[in-house]
C-alpha cells in the first residue's frame, strides 16, 4: 500500500521535472532545410538559413504556390558563427530547428578564408547532424539558398538529391572533420554553382544549383578545385561512381563508343622499395556500352577485346590526370595515400609525417585498369545500318 | 499540512466468521411424514413456486416435493404418479421395489434434508415417504435453456461452430463429444452461498499434473461468497496476481479451443450457468493463439500470428511513439513526413499529448458505447463516431489527421488480439504510456516497455511462468509460440508444470507420397 502510494506520488510529480523542458510541440519549432555560411567583406560571419513554412502545404487540395515555394530566408550576423546563429534566433518567432537541416553550403570566400572555426560550431553543438552534407558554393553561398527550384520544393532538397545520387563527391560534417583530424589533413567538398536557367518563361531565380566540380581543402583553406572531368576521376578513386559516362576512339572506325560503368572497385596498395615511394592503384571496373557511334559489330568477340583496351586505357588517362593535378597543383592528398602508407609502413610514415605535403608530391603511382564490359546493349550490331557496312 | 495517516503497524488478525453453512440442514429425514412436510414448508415459506404433491401409495402417505418450471412435470404425471397410484407394493421393500418400478433412469436414495434441498433446488422432484428415514429423488429435471449456436465472442471461419451454452450438461456433454476416451474426468465443485453454482473442473487424466488439480481445488474451496453469476467471478477468485493488468487465466466458448487445451495437459473449469469456460494454466504467448491457427495450413497460421504480435506492439505503443517522436525527437522523422505532419499540425490549438489521450478517449467511448447500445442504435453511434472523429475534427482544426491515422490504426490493431481479455489489458496500458511518452518521450516509451516486460516476468499463472516457453526456455514448445510449426512436427505437448506426459504423436508424421502404400 505504502510501496505503491509513493510509486504513484512519484508518477504525479513527474510533469513538474525539469527534464520535461525538452518537450517542444512541433509548431514552436523553425524547421531549418539548409542553412549558408558566408564570410562578409568586413570580416563577420553571416549565417542564412532556409526555413520552412508549415501553413505553405497545409492541404492537398489548394495547391502550393510555386512562384514562392514554401520556405523563406532569414540570416543573422555576428563576430562568430555563434553569435551570428543567436542573432538569427531573434529573428525568428520560433525555436531553430537544426535536427532536419542537411545542407550547409560555405560561400567561397569563407572557404578560401578556412572554415575550422565554423566545423567546430557546427560538430560540438548538437543541434546539426554529422550526416548532413556539406558544400562550397560559387559567390555567396545565400545565393543558392534563394533560388526557387522548378521540380523539388526547395533549393537544399534538389541539392541532396543530386548529392546523393552521386553525382558528385559526397561529403558530410563527419567525413570534414576526421578528413581534417587524420593523416592526410585534406578533403574534397563539392563545388556547387546556380545552374544558369535558359527557358524563357522563368525567373532567373527559378533554377537550382548543380554539382559543378569539387573544392580541394587542405589543412582548411580551400586551395582550388577540380571540373567535372577530374570529380569524376576523383570519384572513381572514391569507388562512387554511379552515373558517368566514358567515350573512348576506336582504331580503326570513325566514331566514338560511349560506356557507362556500373560497378569499380579500387585497391590502394602501398609500396616502398628502395626509398622509392610507390601507390599501386587496381581498378576493376565493370561497364555497359550504352553508344556505338562506329560501324564496328560489338557481338564480335575481337572487337569486344579491343574496346575494352581502348577503355582501360582512357580511365587509365581520366585518373593520372586527377592525380597529377592533386598533386602537383594542389598537394593535397584527398584520396588518402597518408593513411594507407600509415598503416602499411608505420615506421617509414613516422619520418615523413611532418612533411607529408612535400613527400605526397614525391610518391610515384601505378594504375592498373582491369575493365570488363559486361553488357553491349540490347541490340548486337550498330543500329540502323545496312548489313554490308557492318565492320566485323 | 496534511497529515498522512499511518497504517496500523500490527493488523489485527481477523476473527473468521464461523461459516454459516446450513448446517441445521445437516440432519436426517425423520421417520414420520408430517414432520418431514412441516420443516420443508417452513424451509420454503413464502416460495409460492415450491410445489407439494400430497397422496397415498398402498397405505402409506406420500408427498412429492419439486419447483415449478424446473422439473418435467409431464413425466411426473405420467411415468411417477401413474406408476405409484394404480400399482400395488410389496410391504416388504417398500422402497426399494418403489424404485425398482418407477421407469425413470436416474433415481437416488437420499437421507438428510440438505440432501433433499439440493435435489429440489437442481430440479429432482423428491419422493417423500410417511415411515422411512430415506427419500428419493427422482431425475426428471427439465427447464428452458438456449440451443446451442455459434458462439458470438469467438467466431471463426474454419471450425465447428458449436459453441458452450448456460447450461452445465450441455457443456460438458460438449467436451465429452470430442473427447471420447474415459480418462477425461470432471470433478465437481460447488460455489456460492446462495447459487450454490456447480464448477465443473475438467481435464484428462494421465496428461495433467495431479498437484495442479489439487491446487485448482484448493482456490475454489477458498471461495466463500453469495453467488457465482459468471466465470469472472471464479477468475478473479482464483488467480496468482489480482492487481496485474494481464488476464491470468483465459476464457472461451468454444468446446474446440477447451478440448485443444485439456489435450496439452490443461484443465477447463465449466461453469454453471455461463458459456464461458476458464482455461488454467495459460502463458502470455498462448493468448495470441487463435484456434484457426491449428485448423488452416501453417504457413498462413504462422503468418497470422506474427501479424498479430507486430500488431499488439502497434496497439500498445503507437500512439505514445507518435507523441515522443513529435514532441522530443523531432530529427528521427524523415525530412518529407516531418513537413507533413508540421503543416498538418500547424492549427491545431493542443500539444500532441492532450490531442493522443482526448483522441483515445473518444475512441474508447464510442467503442463501449457501441457495445452498450441496443443494436439498432449501434450503428448510429459508429456513423456519428466517424464522422465526428474522422471528418468534422480534422476540419475544424482541433485534432490533426496524422493523430486521427495513428489513433484508428491502433483501433484496429487492438481487435487483432484473438482474445478479447489481452486486447482489454493493452487498452488499459496504452494510457500510461502515452502520458510516460509526453513527460519522457522516447526515454519513456522504453521505460515503460521495460516495466511491463519485468512484470510478465514475474507474473505466474497456476505456478507456470507467464513468459513460457520464452522466459524458462522451452526448446520443444518454441514450435507453437512464435511461428506455429506444421502439426507433424509438434510431437512433444507443452511442459507446464510437474511431471507431464511429454509425448503427444508419433515421429515421422510428415505426409510423404511413399508413406501411402504406394
Amino acid at each position: 500500500m505504502k510501496k505503491s502510494l509513493l510509486f504513484l506520488m512519484c508518477f504525479c510529480f513527474m510533469p513538474t521535472l525539469t527534464g520535461c523542458m525538452d518537450r517542444v510541440e512541433m509548431k514552436d519549432l523553425a524547421i531549418i532545410m539548409a542553412a549558408g555560411i558566408d564570410r562578409l567583406e568586413d570580416g563577420q560571419i553571416r549565417i542564412s538559413v532556409q526555413i520552412f513554412i508549415p501553413r505553405a502545404i497545409t492541404s492537398g487540395e489548394t495547391g502550393e504556390d510555386l512562384s514562392q515555394g514554401p520556405i523563406f530566408v532569414r540570416e543573422g550576423i555576428g563576430d562568430n558563427l555563434a553569435n551570428a546563429v543567436s542573432m538569427l534566433q531573434t529573428n525568428v518567432p520560433r525555436r531553430l530547428f537544426w535536427g532536419q537541416c542537411k545542407i550547409y553550403i560555405f560561400g567561397n570566400e569563407l572557404a578560401k578564408g578556412g572554415i575550422r572555426k565554423e566545423i567546430d560550431y557546427l560538430t560540438r553543438h548538437p543541434g546539426p547532424r554529422g550526416k548532413s552534407f556539406l558544400y562550397v558554393s560559387e559567390g555567396k553561398a545565400r545565393g543558392i539558398l534563394t533560388l526557387v527550384p522548378p521540380l523539388e520544393r526547395f533549393s537544399g532538397t534538389a541539392l541532396r538529391k543530386l548529392t546523393e545520387d552521386e553525382y558528385g563527391t559526397k561529403t558530410t560534417l563527419k567525413d570534414v572533420d576526421m578528413g581534417l583530424m587524420g593523416e592526410s589533413e585534406s578533403v574534397s567538398i563539392p563545388y556547387i554553382k546556380k545552374l544558369e536557367s535558359k527557358e524563357s518563361a522563368r525567373k532567373s531565380h527559378e533554377t537550382i544549383p548543380v554539382i559543378d566540380g569539387t573544392a580541394i581543402f587542405k589543412k582548411d583553406r580551400m586551395v582550388g578545385t577540380l571540373n567535372i572531368k577530374e570529380t569524376r576521376g576523383l570519384l572513381w578513386l572514391k569507388d562512387k561512381v554511379k552515373r558517368s559516362t566514358i567515350s573512348i576512339k576506336a582504331d580503326d572506325a570513325d566514331g566514338e563508343i560511349t560506356l557507362t560503368p556500373t560497378l569499380g572497385k579500387v585497391k590502394f596498395i602501398p609500396e616502398i622499395t628502395e626509398g622509392h615511394w610507390i601507390m599501386n592503384l587496381n581498378i576493376n571496373i565493370e561497364g555497359d556500352i550504352v553508344q556505338n557511334e562506329t560501324h564496328l559489330n560489338l557481338m564480335n568477340e575481337v572487337v569486344l577485346m579491343k574496346v575494352k583496351k581502348k577503355y582501360e586505357v582512357a580511365l587509365k588517362e581520366r585518373v593520372t590526370g586527377t592525380v597529377e593535378k592533386l598533386q602537383q597543383e594542389y598537394a593535397a592528398d584527398v584520396v588518402n595515400f597518408a593513411r594507407r602508407f600509415h598503416q602499411k609502413y608505420p615506421k617509414e610514415w613516422r619520418k615523413v609525417e611532418d612533411r607529408w605535403d612535400e613527400k605526397f608530391q614525391e610518391v610515384k603511382f601505378k594504375i592498373n585498369v582491369n575493365a570488363t564490359i559486361r553488357r553491349p546493349g540490347y541490340i548486337g550490331p550498330p543500329a540502323a545500318l545496312p548489313k554490308d557496312e557492318v565492320i566485323e | 499540512m496534511i497529515r498522512i495517516r499511518r497504517l496500523p503497524l500490527k493488523k489485527k488478525p481477523k476473527k473468521q466468521k464461523a461459516q454459516q453453512q446450513t448446517s441445521s440442514q445437516e440432519i436426517p429425514l425423520s421417520k414420520k411424514l408430517t414432520e418431514n412436510i412441516h420443516l420443508f414448508s417452513s424451509l420454503y415459506q413464502d416460495s409460492s413456486d415450491v410445489i407439494f404433491r400430497s397422496f397415498v401409495v398402498g397405505k402409506i402417505d406420500a408427498t412429492i416435493i419439486y419447483i415449478e418450471g424446473l422439473s418435467d412435470t409431464h413425466k411426473l404425471d405420467e411415468q411417477v404418479l401413474d406408476t405409484l397410484l394404480k400399482n400395488e407394493f410389496k410391504e416388504i421393500d417398500f422402497l426399494i421395489s418403489i424404485k425398482n418400478r418407477l421407469p425413470i433412469s436416474n433415481i437416488e436414495t437420499i437421507s438428510t434434508f440438505s440432501e433433499c434441498v439440493n435435489a429440489i433446488s437442481a430440479g429432482n422432484p423428491v419422493l417423500l415417504l410417511d415411515g422411512f428415514e430415506e427419500a428419493l429423488s427422482l431425475g426428471l429435471v427439465k427447464f428452458e435453456k438456449r440451443s446451442i449456436e455459434e458462439p458470438q465472442a469467438e467466431t471463426s471461419i474454419r471450425g465447428p461452430r458449436e459453441g458452450f451454452t448456460e447450461s452445465l450438461g450441455v457443456n460438458t456433454s460438449l467436451l465429452r463429444r470430442i473427447i471420447k476416451d474415459p480418462a477425461l474426468k470432471m470433478k465437481a465443485v460447488h460455489v456460492g452461498k446462495y447459487t450454490k453454482t456447480k464448477v465443473m473442473i475438467a481435464y484428462i487424466e494421465g496428461l495433467i499434473d495431479r498437484t495442479l488439480i489439487e491446487e485448482i481445488e484448493n482456490r475454489l474451496n477458498r471461495i466463500h461468497i453469495d453467488g457465482v453469476l459468471e466465470s469472472g467471478y471464479i477468475e478473479q477468485f482464483i488467480e496468482d496476481s489480482p492487481y496485474s493488468p494481464f488476464p491470468q487465466l483465459l476464457y472461451t466458448e468454444r468446446p474446440d479451443v477447451a478440448s485443444a487445451n485439456l489435450l496439452e495437459g490443461r484443465a477447463i473449469l465449466i461453469i454453471e450457468g455461463t458459456p464461458f469456460s476458464l482455461i488454467a494454466p495459460v502463458s502470455f504467448f498462448s493468448l495470441f493463439q487463435s484456434q484457426e491457427d491449428y485448423y488452416e495450413r501453417f504457413w498462413i497460421g504462422t503468418f497470422i500470428r506474427s501479424l498479430r504480435f507486430l500488431f499488439v506492439v502497434i496497439s500498445l505503443f503507437l500512439p505514445s511513439i507518435y507523441v515522443a517522436i513529435t514532441t522530443f525527437h523531432q530529427e528521427m522523422v524523415p525530412t518529407d513526413l516531418l513537413l507533413s505532419i508540421a503543416s498538418s499540425r500547424e492549427g491545431v490549438p493542443f500539444p500532441a499529448i492532450v490531442e493522443a489521450i482526448m483522441m483515445e478517449i473518444a475512441f474508447e467511448a464510442l467503442r463501449e458505447a457501441g457495445i452498450r447500445l441496443p443494436k439498432q442504435v449501434g450503428s448510429a453511434v459508429s456513423i456519428v463516431g466517424a464522422l465526428v472523429i474522422g471528418q468534422a475534427a480534422v476540419q475544424a482544426g482541433i485534432v490533426s489527421a496524422p493523430m486521427i491515422i495513428v489513433v484508428s490504426i491502433t483501433g484496429i490493431a487492438s481487435f487483432m488480439a484473438p482474445r478479447y481479455s489481452i486486447g482489454l489489458s493493452i487498452r488499459l496500458l496504452r494510457f500510461p504510456i502515452i502520458f510516460l511518452a509526453g513527460f519522457l518521450g522516447l526515454i519513456g516509451v522504453m521505460l515503460a516497455l521495460i516495466m511491463i516486460i519485468i512484470h510478465l516476468s514475474t507474473l505466474r499463472s497456476f505456478g507456470v511462468p507467464y513468459l513460457s516457453p520464452i522466459s524458462t526456455l522451452q526448446k520443444p514448445s518454441m514450435k507453437d509460440t512464435l511461428i506455429r510449426s506444421p502439426l507433424w512436427k509438434m510431437n512433444l505437448r507443452p511442459h507446464l508444470t510437474g511431471e507431464f506426459n511429454a509425448v503427444r504423436q508419433g515421429t515421422n508424421l510428415k505426409p510423404v507420397p511413399k508413406n501411402g502404400d504406394e
